[in-house]
């Protein structure tokens, strides 16, 4: 029988996103979407390897300026999904 | 006159200069046992990195920078909460009427400790309310 943390567990998923393709169909550098965006270099680095899930404000931010939706760039996937 | 701007990389470089020259002069001071060179040193010196702050055109901090502060905050506190705790208590617990230094250093630690942790309460409840 599954204990409480291997149910929590299961149920932990991972924020994915599609930054560098939409950086790269844009024909954006990480400095230029990083200026852009009012953010630094490293943080733009961080989301595309992610590991560093951004604020929804600055999701947003990053939507508007591809004029695409949150969905297209963020998923959340949990464990489940991915079996 | 119009002063030019500044990139992180050379703010950082400024940064860390003057960071230095302060740890420099506060430490010849207790040297040579002078107390009024550090305060005119720590004020020229926090003054002098807030007009370099102002220089700088690019993102110096942003979420990230805020949230891993937060994180590193919050750590240190426990760290020193829980260090200056056990040694405070411990100092006080060992020493002797004959020592009556380490009870002073024990309770000192065991009052900062203390203060830090109600510092902390009154700031939590403080962003509590706002947000």
């Amino acid at each position: 029988m599954p204990t409480i943390v291997e149910k929590v567990r299961k149920h932990l998923g991972k924020m994915k996103n599609k930054l560098k393709v939409y950086r790269a169909m844009h024909d954006l550098t990480q400095d230029a979407l990083a200026q852009k965006l009012g953010i630094t270099r490293q943080t733009v680095l961080s989301i595309e390897k992610e590991k560093y899930d951004p604020s929804l404000e600055l999701a947003f931010k990053i939507a508007n300026l591809f004029n695409v939706t949150i969905e297209d760039i963020f998923s959340y996937r949990t464990n489940r999904d991915n079996t | 006159m119009e002063v030019p701007m500044m990139s992180r990389r050379w703010f950082r470089i400024c940064g860390a200069a003057i960071t230095v020259a302060m740890i420099a002069l506060i430490g010849w001071s207790i040297a040579t046992e002078n107390a009024v060179v550090p305060i005119p040193t720590v004020l020229g010196g926090i003054v002098l990195l807030y007009l370099l702050r102002r220089q700088v055109k690019d993102v110096v901090e942003d979420e990230r920078n805020y949230r891993i502060s937060e994180k590193a905050s919050r750590s240190a506190i426990q760290v020193f909460a829980l260090i200056a705790a056990i040694t405070g208590i411990t100092l006080t617990a060992v020493s002797t009427e004959d020592s009556s230094l380490s009870r002073e250093v024990g309770l000192t630690l065991a009052f900062c400790a203390c203060g830090l942790l109600v510092l902390y309460m009154i700031s939590y409840a403080y962003h509590s309310r706002k947000s």
